[in-house]
């Protein structure tokens, strides 16, 4: 069994015991604390693995580029959605003065054109402050490569990603490196 | 006084002479435009007299009308925005009052849209403080604040209209939340309380149908429903998997018509699940909006150029007709958010499309008022500069009229 498939396999369990199991029942909970914490990083690296040299490339990952980072079109930002912490006195894994990153974000696997390797990019919001005021032109971005819907959230760029910061305000996003997927 | 006119009105018919004779002449000129001065302040001042002095005033507060069919209900929850109200068949659109709210807030109406019921989250220091999470109840004619409802939370996300609904008779709000589990809070309106909390694991946002029912989308490609009993009790059921999650999800702003229980699940790719909701199993058709073009139905290649649905409140439904309306722009998979340039009109029964509407401008959102004379919103235009919200013959697809300012969001309507 390929290791794609069972991960699909694996998923597919995790899924149907959780929504057919109360979060307040032992399983649920011994659930919890197994799958929340890997399973972010766990599925965008199953969907990396499927990424192929010969995949034709996607219209952002054709047209990116790695020099500027204050721009829409920088490499990591490839499923950012969000105004960009570098216009506002961060950069791409620092937040601007004042504000928190997010202890959770959700994930894109993005292709820098450089070395020809997808990474995984953990799109922390920084968080605590009133929504940054960015300078610059190129700032606000809503980029989409492999976004998905709410219902799944470590893939969905429209969350307000605040949780378990002092406040849940937004201030600006930015585009960490995890590590190299697949 | 009537000497002193008499001398003006000779004086103005001498230098009109004057200037007859000579017209370039300087002079004369000059004592034309004095002497019309003159006489036009003399009248004035005559007319002033006669003219009653205008009355003093006293502040009042506007009441709108209870809302018909086509009031408008902008909302787009960002910078201190929220609510903005105006009239469809109002020529000049403009707004009609306002309702803030507050960041990434949720809003739904009623269906006689008496009311606007918003789901915010309040610092005690603005940005910071104590976080106190209410759904805020406005009456939707005097814009009051009626009544502030404590809830346990929402999501705080893109607006989306699949975040708050209400059950089919209005007595019901569904509000969605990921803090502290994927869950739905049911607030009792009447009794203006929190109902229950259920909790959805797996799965997201709410399509309510039915008087206690509600419609959800899980992330292994199934639909679920819940039912609560009348303890507030719930049971939730899910279909098979009708759909690739993964690949070609079903989009957020996909719409289920809360009274007949009908859904439209539309996918990345234009494939609408269409799934009759109700006490039975959870199943339905699938078909393609392309194919009932006469087209192909794209796949999901990133490279593969066709016509897909792009935007954030892409999709809309005339309830009487059955008319499905889907913002559509050609672009490859993963384009979903892209504004459109099309709006495609689909007979969501006979799955036949029935016109395209070009946009001269490419926009994200879409609506329909309900009832009789139809108007289509077309909003959230693309660009840099001025959005705005044009309002549209629903049949023909006619611009009747419009309005730009730098709006975003989406567009709410009666009838719902």
């Amino acid at each position: 069994m390929s290791e794609r498939s069972s991960d699909n396999m694996c998923e597919r369990f995790v899924r149907k015991v959780a929504r057919r199991t109360s979060r307040r029942s032992l399983l649920s909970k011994l659930g919890t604390a197994l799958v929340a914490a890997p399973i972010f990083p766990l599925l965008p690296v199953s969907r990396a693995g499927a990424a192929t040299p010969d995949r034709p490339l996607t219209d952002f990952e054709r047209n990116a580029q790695t020099e500027d980072p204050n721009r829409c079109d920088y490499w990591r930002h490839c499923a950012i959605d969000g105004i960009i912490c570098g216009c506002c006195g961060g950069g791409p894994h620092t937040c601007p003065p004042g504000s928190e990153p997010s202890p959770t974000a959700w994930v894109g696997t993005c292709l820098n054109p450089d070395d020809g390797r997808h990474y995984l990019i953990a799109y922390r919001d920084c968080c605590g402050k009133s929504v940054c005021t960015p300078t610059g032109s190129d700032c606000r971005c809503n980029e989409t490569d492999r976004d998905l819907p709410v219902y799944r959230p470590q893939s969905n760029n429209d969350i307000i990603w605040c949780f378990g910061n002092s406040s849940m305000a937004y201030h600006c996003s930015t585009a960490a490196i995890v590590g190299v997927a697949g | 006084m009537r000497e002193t006119r008499s001398i003006m009105l000779r004086c103005l018919a001498v230098s009109k002479a004057i200037a007859r004779r000579k017209p370039s002449a300087p002079l004369a000129r000059t004592i034309l435009f004095g002497a019309s001065a003159l006489a036009s302040v003399s009248v004035a001042a005559q007319e002033a007299e006669s003219t009653p002095v205008l009355p003093a005033e006293r502040s009042d507060v506007a009441v709108l009308s209870a809302a018909g069919p086509h009031r408008i209900f902008n909302f787009s929850p960002f910078g201190g925005g929220g609510v903005i109200l105006f009239e469809g068949d109002d020529p000049a659109i403009k707004s009609l009052g306002n309702v803030p709210a507050t960041d990434n807030a949720a809003v739904a109406l009623p269906r006689d849209a008496s009311k606007i019921y918003l789901a915010e989250t309040y610092w005690s220091h603005g940005n910071r403080g104590e976080r106190s999470e209410i759904l805020s109840v406005y009456d939707a004619q005097t814009l009051d604040l009626e009544s502030e409802i404590p809830i346990p939370g929402h999501l705080h996300v893109v607006p989306k209209m699949s975040q708050m609904g209400l059950s089919d008779d209005d007595s019901l709000a569904y509000i969605y939340a990921l803090v502290p589990s994927s869950s739905v809070h049911v607030v009792d309106l009447a009794k203006e309380s929190l109902a229950t909390t259920i909790e959805i694991p797996g799965c997201a946002l709410v399509y309510p149908y039915g008087p206690r029912s509600f419609a959800t989308v899980c992330g292994d490609g199934t639909i679920g429903s819940v039912t609560l009993d009348d303890d507030n009790g719930s049971s939730i059921r899910f279909s098979e998997r009708m759909f690739d999650p993964d690949n070609d999800p079903v989009l957020e702003n996909s719409i289920v018509d809360r009274s007949t229980g009908e859904g439209f699940f539309l996918t990345y790719t234009g494939k609408i699940l269409s799934v009759p909701l109700g006490e039975g199993p959870i199943s339905g058709e699938t078909w393609s909006i392309q194919e009932a073009a006469g087209m192909e139905a794209p796949g999901t290649g990133v490279q593969e150029l066709a016509w897909r649905p792009g935007g954030n409140q892409l999709m809309a439904l005339h309830r009487d007709t059955g008319r499905i309306y889907v913002l559509m722009h050609p672009g490859n998979h993963w384009t979903h958010k892209v504004a459109g340039t099309e709006i495609w009109v689909l007979d969501a029964h006979e799955h036949k499309l029935l016109r395209r509407i070009p946009l001269d401008t490419p926009a994200t959102s879409v609506a329909v008022s309900q009832g009789e004379d139809p108007l289509l919103y077309v909003f959230g235009f693309e660009g840099d500069g001025p959005g705005g919200l044009e309002v549209r013959d629903a049949t023909t697809g006619e611009v009747l009229r419009g309005r730009g300012w730098p709006g975003f969001g989406n567009v709410f309507v009666p009838g719902n």
